[in-house]
């Protein structure tokens, strides 16, 4: 049996063990979610905002909680990484005669099914409350495909962090400090046109943008290739930077 | 996974002129060379900081040698660390178990890990590793809810599991009770007649003692001595005398008076005199015939043989620490609520 494969068994059997950990990151997009879409309905769900295509503006929140939840599942992994490391299981791992590889690729496989599973439920609960995918089972798949992609970005920094750091408090902190600016500096509340110049600069480098972006239109709009290759370009590129950086440090945690 | 030639004469360990310095310029390793047989236990015995955890884990591939070679089932660890692996099992000091895991899973996550698919031969091997550390009764109990005692079982279980040829464990002793620790000894010596290699490093001089086949003796990351237990206290030929006087006789001048005789190493005065001599069985007809040419009578007069707490005493200077530090339980519980750091 292929050691990549015992070993992202393995880390979902470990989420299934804590189950409040995967609640707890998938809990607060949710109540966002109720909250948002309530308190700001009187104000937000214009015909301002349903003349730009959107459904509603429960449809337009809908990928950016995806997104925030699968970026607390990216978070969480480098926590586990920590975890593992003190645990003494790395280590158990390293003397293991398996690559060292694939105990980087079960973490990132384990990780994207929890992901999609997450995002699965931010748009069942959706659902529940009135919003639907316009654009059907495709477009359904598109979103939980970009998400998780853009929650396996975010799980490289969390690693990245975790790995340099070996330390769980300050992965944490740094990744707090990542994961609200990525959303709120992005059109996930409001469309970028309503935002400040300076927001809308920063949210062009934000690879999370893109990604609620094409979420949004899946949502209520319809495809667009174009907008679809330029988010993953963007995810290409950060997935370029920051990924060789995450093996690097892994390669030198484990030799 | 391949099976490992067998060679001709091969040794299990071969360590060749090890040397270890940290990043840092703090040197571990001063160049250290041994062998060990297959199917032997040896004991590493030293103080901390000597370097025997350096050693374990540059053997078991975790850390990298400055200089030197090492051999472990006959592959280098620098050069064939995934051979090495495949012939391994290890235990660090630190227990290295899942608290989300069960006994059971941890086994079979070992076993896979190992190239052992899920087969009838996991099946017997994980059940036999099972009945060996007396886990039966835990096997679907989650790591997290073990005792210490249990997790540093099953944590040996887990190393042992695949049927590694050579099995490593640092301090395997470190924080269980003495039952705990015979039972341990016990499993070990069992496993060691079924022709597993152990090398094992401890604090525990009276351990190494019962339970190792050879010993070598680690001091400030050189191996200042290296024989079977029995040899060592051979050749340190040392006795020990516990002596006490009749009517208050004054023990400073029993000292005096044995202090003159060749055949006497040391005395310590006191209430209970300590008199160490070269050899027990003349060492104690001298002690008598001095004390009694003095006019000092004896009331009570114990002996007791070379332990290897003299041999270590003999060849590095100093007396073992075979104590935690007093300050350990309460750093221990500082690391794990601050997170433990494992380099």
């Amino acid at each position: 049996m292929p050691a990549t494969a015992v070993l992202t068994f393995r880390n979902l059997v470990k989420n299934v063990r804590t189950p409040m950990l995967v609640i707890a990151s998938v809990a607060q997009p949710l109540v966002w979610l109720v909250m948002f879409s309530q308190t700001f309905s009187r104000l937000a769900d214009t015909p301002l905002l349903r003349g730009l295509g959107y459904r509603s503006y429960l449809a337009l929140l809908v990928p950016g909680m995806m997104v925030l939840a699968v970026l607390f599942t990216g978070l969480q992994s480098g926590l586990a990484m920590v975890s593992d490391i003190d645990s003494g299981m790395l280590e158990k791992l390293r003397i293991s005669p398996i690559s060292r590889l694939s105990i980087l690729l079960g973490r990132v496989l384990a990780d994207s099914v929890t992901m999609v599973a997450q995002g699965a439920v931010v748009l069942g609960v959706a659902a529940l409350m009135g919003a639907r995918v316009e654009t059907g089972w495709l477009g359904t798949f598109g979103m939980l495909a970009s998400v998780a992609l853009l929650g396996v970005v975010g799980a490289s920094l969390a690693n990245l962090i975790a790995l340099r750091s070996r330390n769980a408090e300050l992965t944490m902190v740094a990744g707090i400090f990542v994961t609200l600016p990525a959303l709120f500096l992005s059109p996930a509340f409001l469309p970028l046109r309503f935002q400040p110049d300076w927001v809308q600069a920063v949210a062009r480098v934000n690879p999370a943008s893109y990604v609620i972006e094409v979420g949004q239109r899946l949502m209520s709009i319809g495809n667009d290739w174009g907008q679809d290759v330029r988010m993953l370009a963007v995810l290409a590129v950060a997935a370029l930077v920051l990924m060789p950086a995450t093996v690097a440090a892994f390669r030198a945690a484990t030799r | 996974m391949k099976a490992i030639s067998p060679r001709p004469r091969a040794w299990a360990i071969e360590v060749e002129d090890l040397t270890k310095v940290y990043p840092g310029g703090k040197p571990a390793l001063n160049g250290i060379s041994f062998a060990v047989d297959r199917g032997e236990i040896f004991g590493f015995l030293g103080p901390n900081g000597s370097g025997k955890t350096t050693t374990v884990r540059i053997l078991v591939t975790l850390l990298r040698a400055t200089s030197g070679a090492a051999r472990v089932g006959g592959f280098d660890v620098e050069r064939m660390p995934g051979r090495v692996r495949q012939s391994i099992g290890y235990t660090a000091q630190a227990v290295g178990v899942d608290d989300d895991l069960t006994v059971h899973e941890h086994l079979v996550l070992q076993a896979l890990l190992h190239g052992l698919p899920p087969s009838r031969e996991q099946q017997r091997r994980i059940e036999e590793v099972i009945e060996t550390f007396s886990l039966s009764d835990v096997a679907g109990e989650r790591a997290g809810r073990l005792s210490g005692g249990l997790r540093r079982r099953l944590d040996i279980a887990q190393a042992l599991v695949h049927q590694p040829p050579v099995l490593f464990l640092d301090e395997p002793t470190i924080g269980l009770d003495p039952q705990a620790r015979n039972a341990l000894w016990g499993h070990l010596r069992r496993t060691s007649r079924e022709g597993t290699t152990i090398f094992l490093t401890t604090q525990y001089l009276d351990e190494a003692d019962r339970a190792c086949d050879r010993i070598a003796i680690v001091d400030g990351g050189l191996l200042v001595k290296e024989g079977t237990p029995s040899a060592l206290k051979r050749e340190v030929g040392e006795g020990r005398l516990q002596l006490t006087l009749a009517g208050g006789a004054d023990s400073a001048r029993a000292a005096q008076a044995l202090a003159l005789s060749p055949l006497v190493l040391s005395v310590e005065p006191g209430d209970e005199l300590v008199v160490r001599v070269r050899n027990v069985g003349v060492g104690l007809a001298e002690v008598v015939r001095l004390l009694d040419q003095a006019g000092i009578a004896i009331e009570t007069l114990e002996t007791g043989q070379a332990t290897l707490d003299d041999v270590f005493l003999r060849y590095t200077g100093h007396a073992p620490r075979t104590e935690q530090p007093a300050g350990g339980a309460v750093s221990s519980l500082f690391a794990a609520a601050h997170g433990r750091r494992r380099r």
